[in-house]
């Protein structure tokens, strides 16, 4: 903490602050544009400081991390399409809003609440990245399982609609994640065509199940006159909002701890942290069946969950050299190019450096949040793009965003397949986020389980192994939570509707 | 008369265009590159193999080496085998796409696996890298040298978890001598890459793990360094024995080249121009400072040396993966 | 049949050819998870199935499908994305944009919008350009021109 201080002013070098500014603004751009995800900003701007300072590009590249994934909220609350996985829990209210023409609102409240997590994420890592760190250490094959076990029970709660299509969605998406060679076992599964030998990445997906439904929606409704809904600037409506905003302290709160919990969990992709923030803050409101129709705290909860993680998301990052989500491996990258090694070393004889970076993410955070709100006043124009051209924009930067990933056309062909899957699939009632969902977490469920079962079987056995200690047991309490709730509101759902039904024939 | 007149000025023209044919081939060699130069990565960015390609890369665009840049682009998935895959298909031979190898890796999943590659779908260039790998143990670990490790193995077969990179990499080629010339038996865990596997060796998740010796060497106060599978004592690690010091047969098979290649049928001009280039801008000062900054054990050889290195270790891995495979 | 339980009908049936489909995987382990996964899925979509079919519930009307537009719209993004590595990025996104526009708003077309849409697939098409090949110097389909 005190090191903090110390070197907090470092950050605020003209030079740096000037990066800071520029790594913003371009971040949000970029972050912004469907189809280009924060893992590839990161990636290209890696070169870039090869001829910098290390401080000062990881000034850059810390600035253009936090806000690529704000940035991301945009296109998701203007167009439907998440920039990062991180920002579709942002979409399920945020574009309702948008449609009923409260889009500049929604901005508000994603970038206030980035704001109010980021800040809350950093205040944890810059306090307790000792302690958290020994926890981090703690994940071991079972109880990342049971991790992606509890993701999992998440999925029902995703869907605004039918219960049973988004379990099936979600466990349709777990099987595109084995795809591919099995990394564990080396042996191909599902290679029904050549361009899935290496599997389904995750972001063609993300690109594939959201931008091409929503491009051929617009499509469907290119030539219908639109509804007059007014796209004006809204003037005096950010004081109102902000003062709105922190009045949601539950989902504020629910959301920020959420995130950095998640964030602190090795390798569990906080790509997730914004999905089970909203699932979280969903079973926690009176009012459930309001999400997903265009509820302001759908949005509070899930930004304000996915900035928190980036903070916490750093600790296993910088102590442990175990990145949180594929975003934090490039940056891992950027690190070790400018001889920064995580670990204790890096808090000890690399610490100016390491504590500008941390004092620059917290700058980072306010900055976003300053120009994001300024973009947001300009949000208007992009609502105001014909949906015919705004569907051949759309089209070809989710064909170059998917390309550029990994100079692959293959993915370009696995993303337009997808795609058009998802969409006959929306017109029958599923929808995309258990599917994403599923692709994370198939994964990390799968490999964690087949490790656990051969140290069990050199060990304690199978059972043992995954149901004793700690925090096994506390997992599986939440997953049964998890899954108790939602069958209790299901439950409680069902009878109240019987309930209307009878009230309303005994009124006719 | 006319004839003769007309014919000088011919023939003064074939010439010139002949002589025009052949300085513009020179030149076209000379010339070459003038444009950006590709080199497919088959791993993600932010792995070691991507970063220290972005390292030794860097100055490739300075006058004195190929006043060109050279673009990174990963290809990542199924080991390495999807970039390869496509290197060796689809890679232009032109000379403007390059590939990053891995040795053990490519040659051990071309025997193993269906791939469209082996050491002949490649024209070696040159050698930036050699990282060998070591057998480490958590801090806390009963095991305080290769001698516990095998005496506790041989009482408890298949007790020993060992945690390496992945399937068929160096780490798990390692493993396999270990207990070939040990005679002793383990039960390997792959991973999904070498920064994983560190971490179930240092949380104790794992008994024991091979490593690469850069991030075991980065890692050494949270972990215990038994050996290293290498012909000599490493100069990060002037401490830590060989496995033949310890009194096992396990020679330098597993230990992990990382270099450039072309793909088959790129023109000999190209190849020898890059084979001269390469080792230079890899032993360049700035270069070298860089990957020293960051940990990595730099090995250059040039394209003769590889070529002849590619054939050993496709010699003995053939000997050694198939009896394996029969086993299982 | 109500719509819904035809749903669960396919999806009952995409699981059955999924699962015999996992015969050809020769490590047993690599085929747990996911015949796991599928015997879940049959068993939801059974659910689904019989849901739907016990209590069927009355669906609004829906407008009719647009078919033409939205198939059309899929023709032209096979055929771009058939020939964007021949032509190279750029310049098949710039006739993207246009075919787009002239062929999907065909009704609309006269020599003012045409002029518009040209302008508007050359700025976005220059923007894209700009930003990634001059900006941020990424590799794209080399082709033709660009």
């Amino acid at each position: 903490m005190l090191e903090f201080l110390q070197y907090f002013p470092n950050a605020l070098t003209p030079i740096n602050l000037l990066v800071l500014v520029l790594g913003t603004i371009g971040g949000l751009f970029l972050g912004a544009t469907p189809g280009l995800s924060p893992t590839m900003a990161v990636a290209l701007l890696v070169p870039f400081t090869f001829h910098m300072e290390p401080a000062t590009g990881l000034v850059l590249l810390g600035a253009v991390y936090t806000s690529t994934v704000a940035g991301g909220a945009i296109s998701a609350i203007l167009i439907n399409i998440p920039g990062a996985p991180a920002n579709i829990a942002t979409l399920l209210d945020g574009h309702p809003m948008a449609k009923q023409g409260q889009a500049q609102k929604a901005l508000y409240f994603c970038f206030i609440s980035s704001l109010v997590g980021g800040l809350f994420g950093m205040v944890i890592m810059v306090f307790f990245t000792p302690p958290l760190a020994e926890i981090a250490l703690e994940f071991g094959p079972s109880e990342m399982f049971w991790v992606a076990l509890f993701g999992i029970t998440v999925m029902a709660g995703l869907t605004s609609g039918s219960v049973l299509k988004g379990l099936l969605g979600g466990m349709f998406g777990l099987l595109i994640s084995v795809i591919g060679y099995s990394p564990m076992l080396g042996v191909p599964r599902f290679v029904f065509l050549d361009v899935l030998t290496g599997g389904v990445a995750i972001v063609p997906a993300l690109i594939g199940l959201f931008a091409v439904p929503q491009v051929f929606s617009l499509m469907e409704t290119a030539f219908q006159q639109r509804d007059e809904v007014s796209f004006k600037p809204q003037k005096g409506i950010l004081w109102r909002t902000f003062a709105e905003n922190l009045k949601k302290v539950k989902a504020l709160s629910i959301g920020s701890v959420v995130g950095t919990i998640i964030g602190v969990i090795p390798g569990a992709g906080g790509q997730v942290a914004g999905l089970i923030a909203y699932d979280q803050v969903r079973k926690f409101s009176r009012d459930p069946h309001s999400f997903g129709t265009g509820n302001p705290e759908g949005v509070v909860a899930a930004e304000s969950a996915n900035n928190a993680m980036v903070g916490p998301s750093l600790i296993p990052l910088l102590t442990l050299s175990v990145p949180g989500s594929p975003t934090a491996a490039v940056l891992l990258g950027g690190l070790l190019i400018h001889g920064l090694f995580p670990g204790p070393d890096l808090f000890r004889s690399h610490a100016e450096v390491t504590y500008t970076f941390i004092a620059s993410l917290v700058l980072a955070q306010v900055a976003m949040c300053g120009f994001g709100l300024l973009m947001s006043r300009y949000s208007h124009t992009v609502m105001k793009v014909p949906d015919l051209e705004m569907a051949a924009a759309v089209t070809v930067l989710a064909v170059y965003g998917t390309f550029s990933v990994q100079n692959s056309l293959d993915d370009v062909v696995v993303m337009f397949g997808l795609g058009t899957l998802m969409y006959l699939g929306r017109k029958v009632g599923f929808s995309a986020a258990p599917v994403v969902l599923g692709i994370i977490l198939g994964t990390i469920a799968e490999d964690n389980f087949l490790k656990g079962k051969l140290i069990a079987e050199t060990d304690v056995g199978l059972f043992k192994y995954f149901f004793t200690g700690h925090l096994n047991l506390i997992i599986i309490a939440l997953c049964a939570a998890s899954v108790g709730y939602s069958t209790y509101s299901e439950v409680r759902q069902y009878q109240k509707a019987k309930a209307q039904t009878r009230a309303k024939e005994a009124g006719s | 008369m006319a004839g003769k007149r007309f014919s000088k000025p011919l023939a003064a023209a074939m010439l010139a265009a002949a002589l025009l044919l052949t300085l513009g081939g020179l030149a076209a060699a000379q010339t070459y590159p003038d444009k950006p130069i590709s080199m497919i990565v088959t791993y993600s960015p932010g792995g070691a193999t991507d970063f220290q390609a972005r390292i030794v890369t860097m100055l490739a665009g300075d006058k004195k080496y190929l006043d060109q840049p050279i673009v990174i682009i990963n290809k990542p998935g199924a080991g390495g085998q999807v970039g390869w895959n496509w290197f060796a298909t689809k890679g232009s031979k032109d000379g403007y796409t390059l590939a990053t190898y891995n040795v053990p890796h490519f040659i051990a999943q071309s025997i193993m696996y269906p791939t469209k590659y082996n050491i002949h779908a490649f024209e070696a260039v040159a050698n930036w890298g050699a990282d060998p790998a070591v057998l480490i143990v958590p801090k806390d670990s009963p095991f305080n040298n290769v001698k516990d490790f095998v005496a506790f193995a041989k009482k408890n077969p298949g007790k020993i978890t060992v945690s390496g990179a992945g399937m068929y990499v160096g780490h798990h080629i390692a493993t396999l001598q270990l207990e070939k010339a040990a005679g002793i038996k383990l039960t390997y865990i792959p991973e999904k890459g070498g920064v994983p596997a560190m971490q179930s060796v240092v949380a104790g998740k794992v008994k024991a793990g091979f490593n690469n010796l850069s991030d075991a060497f980065r890692n050494q106060d949270r972990l215990k360094i038994l050996a290293v599978a290498d012909l000599e004592r490493h100069e990060f690690l002037p401490k830590v024995p060989t496995f033949k010091e310890a009194g096992i047969n396990v020679d330098n098979s597993s230990v992990n080249y990382r270099g450039v290649v072309l793909p088959k049928g790129a023109k000999p001009e190209i190849i020898k121009k890059l084979a001269e280039v390469f080792p230079k801008m890899f032993g360049d000062k700035k270069v070298l400072g860089k990957m020293k900054a960051s940990g990595s054990p730099v090995k250059i050889m040039t394209r003769d040396q590889v070529i002849k290195m590619f054939a050993e270790r496709e010699k003995y891995l053939q000997g050694l993966l198939p009896q394996l495979k029969k086993k299982k | 049949m109500n719509r819904d339980a035809l749903v669960g009908l396919v999806c009952l049936a995409a699981s059955v050819v999924l699962y015999a489909t996992l015969g050809h995987i020769e490590e047993p382990r690599a085929a747990a998870f996911p015949r796991t996964i599928i015997v879940i899925m049959g068993a939801l979509s059974a659910l689904l199935f019989l849901q739907h079919l016990i209590f069927p519930k009355p669906r609004p009307q829906q407008p009719p499908f647009p078919w033409l537009r939205v198939g059309g719209l899929f023709a032209i993004i096979v055929i771009y994305l058939v020939v964007c590595e021949e032509l190279g990025f750029y310049l098949s996104a710039f006739l993207f944009f246009l075919a787009v526009t002239y062929i999907m708003g065909w009704r609309r077309l006269n020599p003012k919008q045409a002029a518009k849409w040209l302008m508007g697939s050359a700025i976005f098409t220059g923007i894209l350009y700009v930003l990634f090949k001059v900006i941020l110097e990424v590799q794209t389909p080399r082709g033709l021109l660009l």
